[in-house]
């Protein structure tokens, strides 16, 4: 019993972690007829792409710690096929999202293999990047209070919890231009987590050793 | 999603003293105080295993005059649990809430790296500390019950395998370069 109502903890938070950030990348694909006209380029330039490569810089602050964790790695997006993220410096690992399945890969190459159902946390992640860069993510709104500003070229979003989530999250900013440059997530407790993109590129293919990822 | 802390649930128990917490399987050990180390960080990528359980979690230490504070991460960067110790109380928190004693991570780092004389003020009477460089192991009338295999120089080594026998938990612990 304990191992179940300890599974369940975790996955409770870690869900709340991953979707919240899920769910901010995923402000590029606000539906237009939600989102201010502001993304709706945005929302159309991603929607056509079949693969999204991304380098990121996750900063994560504990209230608690001196110092900072800093973790860099690439983020890829395959339209049908899943999503990769993975983590390659300090230290190396890797995960395949899909529908199905969340397969982690260690440095030493060994995979853990997953159904969905037993890990729902993390494979509400390979859902929820699916649904924001095919376009089709409607349930920003249910959980935030959604504030828009900028341009096109230069946006800003605003996501500020709706009751349900205020007690797990202060809030969650993202800023962009072409792609989206910034998430900076503001935990009720105190941690922060900034993820920094760049080298934003769509439509490169997929590596071999990426496509091989996200078949097994 | 498991990730670790099922074995370390298992590892770690309640306790009723706040600097003495109960490692299941394993030695009673009081913390003793941070002073006997010089301060230090250490981020560490942590394997578990248990039986069929094969976990990992990415852990910050630090250690200073103050005390010490360990943070565990799922390698995505979700934090699962902290564990502190201001040199009179040790705290703890994780995502099981109280079903939880972190604190007893705490221990494990201490009997792993602290000063031997230091380990063996925190240690029962009636347990001994075999200390080698490359080796520590916990004994209670000659038996083993906890064993430390160190690779590197203290106080961060770049490995250690902590082992409790009677648990069945192998805890593999790497430094992580930054």
């Amino acid at each position: 019993m304990t191992v179940t109502i300890l599974a369940a903890s975790i996955n409770q938070r870690v869900m709340l972690g991953i979707i919240c950030l899920a769910l901010l990348i995923g402000v590029a694909a606000i539906p237009p007829a939600q989102a201010a006209p502001v993304l709706s380029r945005l929302t159309a330039r991603l929607d056509q792409a079949g693969v999204i490569h991304a380098d990121f810089t996750q900063t994560k602050t504990l209230q608690a710690l001196k110092r900072p964790l800093r973790t860099s790695g690439r983020l890829v997006f395959a339209r049908g096929q899943g999503v990769l993220w993975l983590i390659e410096k300090p230290y190396q690992a890797s995960y395949a999202l899909s529908a199905e399945r969340v397969t982690e890969i260690g440095p030493d190459g060994a995979r853990r293999v997953r159904a969905a159902r037993e890990v729902p946390a993390l494979a509400q992640v390979g859902r929820v990047f699916q649904a924001i860069f095919q376009g089709d993510i409607k349930g920003l709104e249910e959980h935030f209070e959604v504030t828009v500003s900028g341009d096109a070229e230069r946006w800003r979003v605003e996501l500020a919890p709706k009751p349900a989530l205020a007690r797990f999250l202060n809030g969650i900013n993202a800023r962009g231009g072409r792609f989206l440059d910034l998430i900076e997530i503001e935990e009720a407790q105190g941690d922060r987590t900034r993820i920094e993109f760049r080298d934003s590129r769509l439509d490169v293919p997929l590596s071999e050793a990426e496509a091989r990822l996200l078949r097994n | 999603m498991k990730y670790g802390l099922v074995s370390l649930a298992l590892l770690a128990g309640c306790a009723s003293d706040p600097r003495c917490p109960d490692i299941p399987g394993g030695p009673r050990y009081c913390l003793q105080a941070s002073s006997a180390v010089a301060p230090y960080v250490a981020l560490q990528d942590i394997r578990i295993r248990r039986g069929d359980l094969d976990e990992r979690l990415i852990a910050q230490l630090e250690v200073d005059a103050a005390g010490m504070h360990l943070a565990g991460l799922t390698p995505m960067g979700q934090r699962v649990l902290e564990a502190h110790f201001d040199n009179r109380v040790a705290t703890a928190g994780s995502l099981a809430g109280d079903r939880f004693d972190a604190r007893a991570l705490l221990s494990l780092v201490q009997i792993a790296v602290w000063p031997a004389d230091s380990v063996r003020a925190g240690l029962g009477e009636d347990w001994q500390l075999d200390d080698a460089p490359a080796r520590r192991r916990l004994l209670r009338d000659g038996t083993s019950i906890l064993e430390v295999d160190r690779v590197g120089e203290p106080p961060r080594y770049q490995l250690l395998n902590i082992h409790l026998p009677d648990a069945g938990l192998s805890l593999t612990v790497r430094a992580i370069d930054e």
